[in-house]
């Protein structure tokens, strides 16, 4: 178990050092110009040697790479204009465009991520969850049948699309939901969950496909068990017998694809951030791209990466202790 | 949230008890490679057939562009800036016999042969994705599951780090740099030139970060194949390793394979429509259907139509290549039908 | 000075063409909206002013107003600030030594920390006396010295590159002093008396300066809390409001500031509490918020120009929604004159499918009006002349004609080339439709692609290998007269500059528009017209339009007007209803 934990352990560091380096390579050696993006239009040769040498790029490759895990363990300074900047641990490079070390860009984008990405989370499981129940005790008729093509066809729809028209058009008409908009958590928790409401609903019920059926069918598997059979012969009201019996063989299956979701979906939610205009990480990202703010978009792509090995570490060991059966190989 | 790109979805062994082709096994004249039982599968199955029609009528529309366009009259990158209120840049026709769809505004582009020039990109996209990235898939899977060994580890090592990147900051990031990579300087590239440029490198970064999971899962199969008897029989019998990779090994894992590639075909149009839509992805003058969406978002309570066309085109697509897909899935795969 | 920042003004105007004619049904009362009718912003001056400011009818105190928009300001540093957006929005915090107060929808110069200046006889000093004590918002008094300070910070031209560069042309030694920083605290230009007179010594007479003092890098200050490159992070406020909190490119929180003394300030207010701006939102999305005005938006504005998507929305209510202003800008598009012929150039005018390229760039008669002189009608002397043939600002181009124009000069084939961003759709249709027209009318055209982020450096350098197109593509007024025009754009310093139009280089005409800068306001105005018109029959650029400013505000935004000398709209009066 212990040797299983440590070999996940050092292979997710490995693909995050790997990725550090590659994308390293990949951004500063391809034929663009950070330092003359930044010195602007009427840029003297001296100035553009001094901002070059602030953003160390006179420095060789290998150089520039051990700064860079440098600043990213212990913390390191850049020079701007004469003035140092410090940059504390881990420090992910410093923007020139934005004038603000990267860290706390990422910083202030990432709570907008988590809250989107956890949020619709609970919203698409309970939707899926009560969905599939509902479908499940109505086995067979309509209903069901009508709740299950439905989940198949938002489901198989292109998910931009379908947040698209909803946030085109659910403000046009149903105007309780308010604007989509985001306020931190500890500005006022009230506007935080207002202006996420809306996401939350269109992602919830776009989401919840898949939750739906999993529960469903494994919902009517077990409530054809013998034990529930026993339960309802012994009286048992039959809300206890679904509730307290089914979900729970239901949340199995659940649990594994939730996992995986959150992962994937951290790093996904730029959709949503981008048709909602949340400034969250992906968003971030995006528009550092469109500025060709090399820093911020490494620093995107870093955050990505580990979010992403992290969260898919956090999974597997998670599964070796939700279900045995599987082996440690 | 994105849809999952390649199949991962459990599978488990290619449907039992039926001896390969390749091994001639006493080829009763009543039973039928497993591959053929499940297209038999899927021709019954209503629901599955209307969708391949739908997707064929797509494909069609996609070849036959020019031709469709030609029968309206209109070409895709014509600009009518006669058709345009000057004043508000709102066209001043709706739909007409001239622009089956209407024009666009702005620019006056004829909507219906955009839309069906649009077809191209996703389908073009798409398919070369799911191609290279079965390829690729497919190829790496088999030598590492088959090699074993410090082959096998290295490999593994490599799907593990493909599967670990996050996909679409990837795709955002990557564009850029092979841009710039390709046409960086002075000398400046022509829209066709930075078309083509958007095109290559969308299906390269779309097969970079696409090919591991089926690699894996090809892996996993072969793992587990490699033990049984008939493949032991084929390696003592001095079957050189190639014709058992290829003819013994591969046709048991058509199953997979197939499964795979259909439910990635949807999975990459909408990452191409949603990229462009992004503007990471193609970009005008292609017409690719993500771009429209992008530019008509704005129009859609003063010009619904502009918006509405290209939506229905690519949920329709993608529905039905997704309906087909788990078809197709539950054709090949008994233990997961309903 | 320079409109809006990057992306979003690089490919409007690459992308911005001709303005239709008379403005029809959509554009609601004009404030001297419409061909021509847009009022001379008559220089006036009103040295007497003193405040507090007259009170807006119907102002109320209290609340939070909320302003979007798409681009961003690429700096808050006073000294380094020339675009208009962050001029506009450093009036809350900065006061400087004269300002420009909007009285009935026209712009005066008043006093703000000093008096409107006295000049010496000769026209070589100005001294100034500052009207009574200020502090800064950290308590801490405004002293003299500061004055003096800030301008020698603007000569610092490395650090503070964005900034406008009046002062190294006409203050004395100018051109040698390069700032604090490295040239020491002496420089002969500035001069302090007392506590309370400041004199500016210039190089050559500067009949505009007290104008010129209206910049924020003309306020005032202290050498101990300049942070250099930081202060940009964080800046000294004199005016109603103080920095709150700041993050580049995104967000900027303002509160009100305790040291400011409304009695003492003649053009602003302190009506809300705070002010929020926030940047980068997708402006038609935003536009379309705030129109319709639900919760929070009503108490919001957008700044970014109105889309053209959302002009049929603008019915019933919501047109009293949309406020119109005049902006003091001209777009143009530029030809080089050293690689270009006068005939070739004539050519190319005759070709330019001026109406396709406005339609293609999105432009309404609500944001633009197509323009055939230099100087837009807010500037003082501007002369609606006959436009020069095929410099109207609008029509569809006439390649048959072009094409007969290049053969007589013996030029068919003569290559043309610029610079346009490849990365976004609007730009690069735009330059599609440029070569497609000019092609046909016998050029050959070699449009550059380039990123967005690299567009800005390379369309300002004028050793690139093109020769139409470069920066700037526009200009507006920095001061409502032609001597923040001419002697900008088109004498031969402003090359080396990188401001100007045409790349002109005639010791004749630089003596010709000096002559001009010496003369008093109002025998300027008339040459300045004339000369208008001589430059653009040098077929020096190609005049596309004039900015016209139209924004959505909230149904709670009370107060909200424009301000033609910025052509943003004017937060000094705002107020929430």
């Amino acid at each position: 178990m212990i040797m299983y934990i440590l070999r996940r352990i050092a292979s997710a560091i490995s693909v995050i050092v790997v990725t550090i380096i590659a994308s390293f390579c990949l951004f500063y050696l391809a034929p663009t110009d950070p330092a003359g993006v930044v010195c602007g239009p009427r840029c003297t040769p001296a100035r553009y040697e001094e901002i070059a040498r602030s953003m160390h790029l006179d420095e060789p490759i290998l150089t520039q790479i051990g700064g860079y895990l440098q600043g990213l363990v212990v913390g390191r300074t850049y020079t701007s204009g004469g003035i140092t900047i410090e940059c504390s641990a881990p420090c992910l490079g410093y923007s020139y465009q934005l004038g603000q070390p990267v860290t706390k860009l990422l910083g202030n984008a990432l709570p907008v991520t988590i809250s989107i990405v956890f949020g619709s989370a609970i919203a698409y499981v309970l939707v899926g969850l009560m969905a599939g129940t509902f479908a499940a005790r109505r086995r067979g008729t309509l209903l069901d049948r009508g709740l299950v093509a439905g989940t198949l066809t938002i489901g198989s729809v292109p998910y931009f699309v379908v947040a698209l028209v909803a946030s085109l058009y659910i403000p046009l008409y149903i105007r309780i939901i308010p604007d989509a908009q985001w306020t931190p958590i500890t500005d006022n928790p009230i506007k935080w969950f207002s202006g996420l409401l809306l996401p939350w609903m269109i992602l919830g019920i776009v989401n919840s496909a898949s939750y739906t059926r999993y529960s469903r069918a494994s919902m009517i598997e077990s409530l054809s068990e013998d034990y529930v059979r026993t339960a309802r012969a012994k009286g048992i009201s039959e809300r206890r017998v679904v509730y307290k019996h089914g979900m729970r063989a239901a949340l199995t299956p659940i649990a594994t694809i939730f996992g995986l979701d959150v992962a994937f979906a951290l790093t996904g939610a730029i959709f949503t951030e981008s048709i909602f205009g949340l400034p969250g990480l992906g968003l971030v990202t995006l528009r550092a791209f469109n500025q060709y703010d090399l820093p911020v978009l490494m620093g995107g792509v870093l955050i990505g990466v580990v979010v992403l090995v992290l969260m898919n570490l956090l999974v597997d060991l998670l599964y070796t202790v939700l279900d045995p059966r599987v082996r440690l190989v | 949230m994105e849809p999952v790109i390649t199949g991962t979805e459990t599978l488990t062994e290619p449907t039992v008890g039926t001896i390969p082709p390749s091994q001639g096994g006493a080829a009763v004249a009543t039973s039928k490679s497993p591959t053929r039982i499940a297209l038999q599968r899927l021709r019954d199955d209503k629901v599955a057939m209307i969708c391949f029609w739908i997707f064929v009528f797509f494909v069609l529309v996609a070849i036959f562009a020019p031709v469709l366009a030609g029968i309206e009259g209109q070409s895709p990158t014509e600009r009518n800036f006669d058709l345009i209120d000057r004043r508000t840049t709102f066209p001043i026709i709706g739909t007409t016999a001239e622009h089956w769809f209407g024009v666009e505004p702005r620019l006056g582009r004829d909507l219906f042969a955009r839309w069906v020039y649009g077809a191209r990109p996703s389908l073009i996209v798409a398919g070369s994705a799911t191609l290279l990235t079965t390829i690729i898939g497919v190829v790496v899977g088999l030598v590492a599951g088959y090699f074993g060994g410090w082959v096998d580890r290295v490999l593994s090592w490599l799907i593990d780090f493909f599967l670990s990147l996050p996909y679409l900051i990837f795709a955002i990031a990557f564009p850029a740099v092979i841009i710039s990579m390709v046409y960086g300087g002075n000398e400046g590239t022509t829209p066709e030139q930075v078309a083509k440029v958007r095109f290559i490198s969308l299906i390269t970064v779309l097969s970079i970060l696409g090919w591991a999971g089926l690699a894996r899962l090809i892996r996993g199969q072969v793992l587990s194949l490699r033990e049984r008897e008939f493949i032991s029989a084929a390696r003592v019998l001095g079957v050189p390793t190639r014709r058992v990779l290829f003819r013994e090994l591969l046709p048991n894992l058509i199953a997979p394979i197939v499964i795979s590639a259909s439910l990635s075909l949807p999975g990459y149009i909408v990452a191409e429509a949603g990229l462009t839509f992004l503007g990471v992805g193609l970009m005008d003058p292609t017409p690719s259907w993500g771009v429209t969406i992008a530019s008509a978002q704005n129009y859609y309570d003063s010009y619904p139509l502009y918006l509405w066309v290209p939506v229905l085109g690519i949920t329709i697509l993608v529905l039905a290549l997704s309906l087909l897909g788990d078809a197709v899935r539950d054709a090949f795969d008994p233990k997961t039908r309903r | 000075m320079r409109r809006l920042k990057t992306t979003v003004a690089i490919a409007a105007v690459a992308a911005m063409a001709v303005v239709g004619c008379s403005s029809p049904s959509t554009s609601t009362n004009e404030p001297g909206g419409g061909q021509g009718n847009i009022p001379g912003q008559e220089k006036t001056v009103d040295p007497d002013a003193k405040g507090p400011a007259p009170e807006v009818q119907g102002a109320k105190k209290g609340g939070t107003l909320t302003v979007y928009s798409q681009s961003t300001p690429n700096t808050m540093d006073p000294t380094d600030i020339y675009y208009v957006d962050s001029n506009e929005i450093s009036k809350l915090m900065i006061r400087t030594p004269t300002q420009l107060a909007i009285r009935n929808g026209k712009a005066v110069l008043v006093p703000d920390l000093t008096d409107l200046g006295t000049q010496s006889a000769d026209g070589l000093s100005w001294t100034f006396k500052t009207k009574g004590t200020f502090k800064y918002d950290d308590g801490s008094e405004v002293k003299i010295d500061d004055f003096a300070y800030a301008i020698k910070r603007s000569f610092a031209h490395d650090v503070f590159a964005n900034g406008p560069t009046y002062q190294m042309q006409y203050f004395k030694d100018g051109d040698k002093y390069k700032g604090p920083y490295t040239g020491g605290l002496d420089y002969a230009g500035v001069e302090t008396q007392g506590t309370d007179t400041l004199i500016i010594h210039l190089a050559k007479p500067f009949v505009d300066l007290p104008f010129y003092m209206t910049f924020p890098m003309f306020g005032p200050i202290p050498q101990a809390k300049d942070t250099k490159d930081n202060y940009k992070n964080k800046w000294l406020s004199t005016g109603p409001y103080m920095l709150d909190s700041y993050t580049p490119g995104t967000q900027l929180k303002l509160k009100k500031n305790p040291n400011w003394d409304a009695n003492t300030d003649p053009v602003r207010h302190q009506y809300v509490d705070a002010w929020d701006f926030k940047w980068g939102v997708d402006d038609v999305a935003n536009q379309k918020q705030v129109l319709a005005s639900v919760g929070a938006d009503a108490t919001s504005l957008n700044y970014g120009d109105i889309d053209a998507s959302l002009v049929p929305d603008l019915t019933g209510a919501k047109k009293s929604q949309l406020v119109q202003g005049d902006s003091p800008c001209t777009i143009v598009l530029q030809l080089d004159a050293r690689k270009i012929p006068l005939e070739v150039r004539k050519a190319i005018a005759k070709a330019y499918p001026s109406d396709q390229i406005y339609t293609a760039g999105g432009l309404t008669d609500l944001t633009a009006e197509p323009a055939s002189t230099i100087m837009p009608p807010s500037v003082a002397g501007y002369k609606k002349y006959t436009p020069h043939p095929d410099l109207t600002g609008t029509g569809k181009g006439d390649p048959e004609a072009a094409k007969k124009m290049l053969e007589a000069a013996g030029k068919l084939g003569f290559e043309l080339s610029y610079y346009y961003d490849n990365t976004k759709p609007l730009p690069q249709q735009t330059s599609q439709i440029r070569k497609e027209a000019l092609e046909k009318a016998g050029f050959v055209v070699k449009p550059i692609g380039v990123a967005t982020a690299e567009l800005r450096s390379k369309v300002g350098d004028y050793d690139a290998p093109v020769n139409m197109g470069q920066s700037p593509a526009g200009w507006c007024s920095d001061w409502p007269t032609g001597s923040s025009w001419f002697p900008v754009l088109f004498q031969t310093h402003s090359i080396a500059d990188g401001s100007s139009w045409g790349m002109l280089s005639d010791p004749a005409l630089d003596k010709e528009i000096d002559d001009v800068s010496k003369l008093p306001a109002d025998q300027a105005a008339k040459k300045w017209a004339e000369l208008d018109e001589k430059i653009m029959g040098m077929y020096i650029v190609i005049p596309r339009y004039y900015n016209k400013m139209a924004v959505v505000v909230g149904t709670g935004v009370g107060g909200a007007e424009g301000d033609g000398t910025m052509g943003m709209p004017f937060f000094l009066n705002m107020f929430v209803k």
